[in-house]
């Protein structure tokens, strides 16, 4: 007999998944690589998180989940400014909920293709925003490589995201009616 | 046999949830461009959350970098096995070549010690170094920086030279109760005095994000070679004086490109110079 308690405390854990999948992301991401040049053009896996679950459950990506994993990755990253990627991620997650209507029924290669420009969009905000902060020309060459091996990697997260989201739906589904 | 629906959180009406979360995304909006303008004043709060949030995630970091390091030592250890016989031969002639310079080294150290005391030269004080593991690569398209964790943080202060057995690594810009950032050579707000090993010519060398800093003021008619070794100079009093940073490496159209000695993909284990 599963008791209410239970039932509430592991539909807690199944909608606490999508966060705690995010800060793996940034964790990976910032981990030591050992690979000349590659910490350059790491391409970032907490943007397809916040897209892919943004975009399907954007109960399960809330706004204050972007804007502190915004701050974790201000905080571990090397760029001088505090606050910037929290601005930047909570400007993606804004641009992601207003494609949700039109997008999130659309087939795999147009969400793709919605990700990719949305990213790049990212990139030159940041590149932008970077300029202004050093006051100096900075070359954009590892930000657009960056940029194409985060485009590259998403079908191979979103059909992980896919698998994850149906397993969670799954139990989700038992724990709410009683199995 | 369909079960009771649990319980959950009484749901305020529409209307009012969409005004609470379109107010909280202002105020999160607000909130990060506040703190984008509080580091660029270099804000003391800015910098207690930057380490606050670096120093309470130190413990998943170092538990992350553990497999990677794991990795990239059986990597190497695979790479040895295979080039062994290779290694070997060369090890032995440059064991051949170490023991001449060793002979001599040790020559020029009793000359250079006589010298001193019939100077009266004042020695300088000896180094004290602290330990610590690099836990984040959080290097990027537009920063380059490690985050490193050690136990003696106390001794560890800003502005500090952080260098490795290879030469040196970078300076300390922010220090945590258990984490430091390290901002690398290679970084663009990167500047290290720097004097040419040959000519003893001083210059500055700077990060350019690229991988490659550039040498600039140097003085007119300076003689520079590619392969000329640079090591810190001292000036300024942040960089121990002679610690190794790089070998000239191109020229760009008259701007000296230099290789450094320490690459942050090797980086595992730095020292920390708390005295110099």
């Amino acid at each position: 007999m599963i008791t209410d308690r239970f039932r509430q405390f592991w539909l807690l854990v199944l909608a606490a998944v999508p966060g705690m999948l995010l800060l793996l992301a940034i964790i990976l991401t910032m981990a030591p690589k050992h690979v000349e040049g590659l910490s350059r053009f790491m391409p970032l896996l907490y943007l397809p998180v916040v897209y892919y679950w943004g975009m399907h459950h954007a109960r399960h990506m809330p706004y204050w989940l972007v804007f502190a994993a915004g701050l974790v990755v201000d905080a571990l990253g090397a760029q001088p400014t505090m606050g910037l990627h929290a601005l930047l991620l909570l400007g993606f997650l804004m641009a992601v909920h207003r494609q949700h209507r039109t997008m999130h029924k659309e087939g795999f290669v147009l969400q793709w293709a919605m990700f990719a420009a949305l990213i790049l969009g990212l990139a030159c905000c940041q590149w932008v925003l970077m300029m202004l902060y050093y006051q100096a020309y900075v070359s954009p060459a590892s930000g657009v490589m960056q940029w194409v091996l985060t485009v590259c990697l998403y079908p191979l997260l979103h059909q992980l995201f896919d698998g994850m989201n149906h397993v969670l739906q799954h139990r989700r589904y038992l724990l709410l009616h009683g199995r | 046999m369909a079960v009771k629906r649990p319980q959950s959180i009484r749901i305020a009406p529409p209307s009012f949830r969409l005004w609470f979360s379109r107010a909280g995304l202002a105020l999160m909006l607000a909130a990060s461009a506040s703190l984008v303008m509080m580091s660029k004043a270099e804000n003391p709060a800015a910098v207690k959350l930057r380490t606050s949030i670096s120093d309470a995630l130190a413990p998943v970091l170092a538990v992350a970098a553990s497999p990677m390091d794991a990795v990239s030592a059986a990597g190497q250890s695979l790479a040895g096995m295979v080039n062994l016989y290779h290694e070997n031969i060369a090890l032995k002639n440059q064991n051949i070549e170490l023991l001449k310079w060793q002979a001599m080294a040790k020559d020029m150290q009793q000359e250079n010690e006589s010298l001193r005391r019939l100077l009266n030269v004042v020695p300088q004080p000896g180094r004290s170094y602290v330990s610590a593991r690099v836990v984040a690569d959080a290097s990027g398209p537009y920063a380059n920086a490690v985050l490193i964790q050690s136990a003696d943080t106390l001794t560890v202060e800003k502005d500090q030279a952080v260098i490795n057995d290879r030469g040196l690594v970078g300076r300390v810009v922010d220090v945590g109760t258990k984490t430091a950032r390290v901002l690398l050579l290679t970084d663009i707000n990167s500047r290290v005095p720097v004097v040419l090993e040959r000519t003893r010519e001083k210059a500055m060398l700077a990060g350019s994000n690229d991988g490659l800093p550039s040498l600039l003021y140097l003085a007119v008619n300076t003689q520079v070679a590619l392969g000329d070794r640079l090591v810190t100079s001292g000036d300024g009093g942040v960089f121990p004086p002679g610690v190794p940073v790089g070998v000239v490496s191109a020229n760009d159209n008259g701007i000296f490109k230099i290789e450094p000695f320490v690459r942050a993909s090797q980086l595992e284990y730095v020292s920390v110079v708390t005295t110099h």
